[in-house]
């Protein structure tokens, strides 16, 4: 490569990396916390606790569902759907849409009897933040299609700039390095070692990202989005037939245990989430819901079908198992110290020509990157201090995730860098050191030593940590400096 | 995939990627190799049997369906070559 | 800036040219699916996969080539031979 196509490539790189990296920062991080959104719902809801992990669904608890679905109908709701029990979610759920998030009563699976849960968007939250950015539809989406263009270009333009050095390279971390030096080698490191996994995960959400941002445009025909909208307002939707029996024959016909079920057009769907197997193809057995009549199942899909899914599924991780989910996630918070680690050393490489856009890029990292950490932790403590019958606890919560996130911004562009930066990693490390001890005040006996909560609270004990080593790291760069 | 199969599988795919390792410059001047004339021999034999020790935690792997089992192997030889290169970086800092 | 200092005129030529390349995509894209009506549920999805792994290459390619004009003029070559090739088919 001649060195004016290099410097060309490096441009690209920095400077799309400068744009777009905050956003990708927020959504490679929202995104890797997604990949545990069911669990995070669990965790936010510590009453689930008590329902064991294996829970069967009973007939009875099926019956109650139905009777509530009927009645959400009589009272002109919108369509719910069911959510029934597996290992990641034992309870049984009724759900609706209502304009912001899925909300509805959860129920015992073997009982029946409701819950009485706290309402809140859950892992949801970090799952809408990921491909809106909590910015309206359709722009959000349209915003993170372009930042996914942009970051692939980015990918692909820093592997060629580093192609030469990937293999001698390959293993090469300094820590013990100037500053510069270290974050170089980190959002290098980061960047090779999951090369195959950036690529993936970039390829498979340009895909999903695909129709706003690769549009078809069509000249003499109505758009084909509008053309398969199904008819709206079918007047119950609500099924008559048992839902008990319909269960039962699609376990017989599918061979696996439905996942959810779906209601419209006088039709009700149950569908099973094929586990281990990367296909978000999902097998859904189709029944009447008047007459309980059985009427169709998914058609088995072309190799090319079939190899679309699976590009979905590696990207949505639905049906993915827990050593792959966590694995996963290691590639995530790999990509996400790579954008990271990028951003910081844009900063640290400038030091000594210090401009305009350098003192900003400082203070918007420390906002962006160090104030999303502190909004994300916070949102866990907000979960557990507003109390747990307030009506509006569940917008409460995302207004003070957002609350937080905009002081972090505010202290950026106002105090002294190293000042602001002293304040959020304080603050990061105490919410995250203390949500293990809120949590073991407030959630019932019953959730303390299940898996679920010592994970969510040991990786939250250690983003604290962590942020409190940056702190050492800074005081360290200070005398150094 | 079982327990012992991904035990197996993982040990496997660490020890690939310490061979590898041990085929890079500036890790066999870390530990005081010197360059000989056979140096360049030492290096392809390395490469290649990194290469095939892989491909033997990728068969280990591959116990129920394919493309899961080959998502893992990829994602753990990601992670092990993270976690040898912060081992590489404290032996370093041990020899100082 | 270094060694290698280039206008920004030339990097705004460059710019210009990535984004004719996403839009030769579109249009492209556009144009095929409205060749295929009887398709178009197998060929959007096909179409989309293919212009996601094809655009990077196409941003960066306007980044590769020496001479900005050249990027320019190949964008903005694809973009229009796409527009027409649409408008044939309407």
């Amino acid at each position: 490569m001649t060195p004016a196509r290099r410097a060309r490539l490096a441009w690209l790189h920095r400077w799309a990396g400068l744009v777009t990296g905050w956003a990708a920062f927020a959504i490679f991080f929202t995104g890797t916390l997604a990949l545990f959104d069911t669990e995070l719902t669990r965790w936010m809801q510590p009453e689930t606790a008590l329902i064991p992990q294996d829970s069967q669904l009973t007939s009875y608890a099926m019956d109650r569902a139905q009777q509530i679905l009927l009645e959400n109908d009589h009272a002109g709701a919108p369509p719910s759907f069911l959510l029934l029990p597996e290992p990641r979610d034992p309870t049984l759920r009724v759900l609706h849409y209502d304009g912001h998030s899925f909300v509805g009563p959860t129920l015992d699976p073997q009982t029946g009897q409701t819950i009485p849960v706290r309402q809140t968007e859950g892992g949801n939250f970090f799952f809408h933040f990921h491909y809106t950015l909590r910015i309206p539809s359709p722009w959000g989406e349209r915003l993170v299609a372009c930042i996914a263009f942009a970051f692939a270009a980015i990918v692909f333009s820093g592997v060629l700039l580093h192609l030469k050095r990937l293999m001698p390279d390959y293993f090469t971390l300094r820590l013990k390095a100037s500053m510069a030096r270290s974050l170089l080698d980190i959002h290098v490191l980061t960047g090779s070692t999951m090369l195959p996994f950036h690529i993936m995960i970039t390829w498979t959400g340009l895909i999903l990202t695909a129709e706003n941002a690769l549009p078809v445009i069509q000249l003499d025909q109505p758009s084909l989005a509008q053309a398969d909208i199904a008819p709206q307002g079918t007047p119950h939707w609500a099924p008559q037939a048992s839902l008990n029996l319909m269960l039962q024959q699609t376990r017989t016909r599918l061979g696996i245990a439905p996942s959810y079920v779906l209601f419209d057009d006088g039709k009700t769907t149950l569908s099973a989430i094929r586990q281990n197997s990367l296909n978000s193809n999902d097998l859904s057995a189709t029944f009447d819901s008047q007459s309980g009549e059985f009427l169709s199942k998914t058609k088995d899909a072309s190799q090319i079908e079939d190899a679309f899914y699976i590009l979905n599924g590696l990207h949505l991780a639905r049906s993915m198992g827990p050593l792959l989910r966590w694995l996963w996630f290691g590639g995530g918070l790999a990509s996400t110290i790579m954008v990271g680690s990028g951003l910081i050393y844009y900063t640290a490489r400038q030091k000594k020509q210090p401009a305009y856009t350098f003192h900003l890029a400082q203070r918007l990292n420390i906002a962006l990157i160090g104030g999303l950490v502190t909004a994300c932790l916070s949102i866990f403590v907000f979960n557990r201090l507003i109390p747990a019958f307030w009506a509006a606890r569940s917008t409460l919560e995302v207004t003070g995730f957002f609350g937080i996130w905009a002081v972090c911004l505010l202290l950026a562009m106002t105090l002294p860098v190293n000042r602001s930066w002293r304040i959020i990693a304080g603050t990061t490390g105490m919410l995250g050191l203390a949500i293990p001890a809120i949590d073991g005040c407030t959630a019932p006996l019953a959730a303390w030593g299940t898996p679920l909560h010592l994970s969510v609270n040991s990786l939250c004990a250690l983003t604290g940590l962590t942020a409190i080593g940056s702190l050492r790291i800074l005081s360290g760069q200070a005398r150094h400096d | 995939m079982t327990d012992t199969v991904l035990c197996l599988t993982e040990a496997t795919i660490f020890a690939s990627c310490l061979i590898w390792a041990c085929s890079l410059t500036f890790v066999r001047n870390k530990f005081g190799l010197q360059a000989t004339p056979t140096t360049k021999k030492q290096i392809i034999v390395l490469r290649l049997l990194a290469l095939v020790v892989f491909g033997r935690a990728v068969k280990i792997s591959l116990a129920n369906s394919a493309i899961p089992d080959i998502a893992i192997c990829i994602m753990l030889l990601s992670i092990n070559s993270i976690i040898i290169a912060l081992l590489l970086c404290f032996i370093e800092k041990k020899r100082s | 800036m270094g060694l290698y200092v280039t206008r920004p005129q030339a990097y705004t030529c460059r710019i210009a040219s990535a984004l004719l390349v996403w839009l030769a995509l579109v249009l492209w894209g556009s144009a095929i699916v409205a060749f295929f009506p009887a398709f178009s549920q197998a060929v959007i999805p096909g179409y989309r996969v293919m212009a996601s792994a094809l655009a990077p290459l196409g941003m960066i390619w306007a980044f590769w080539v020496t001479h900005p004009g050249y990027a320019l003029l190949g964008g903005g070559g694809l973009a229009l031979s796409g527009g027409l090739v649409l408008a044939m088919q309407a």
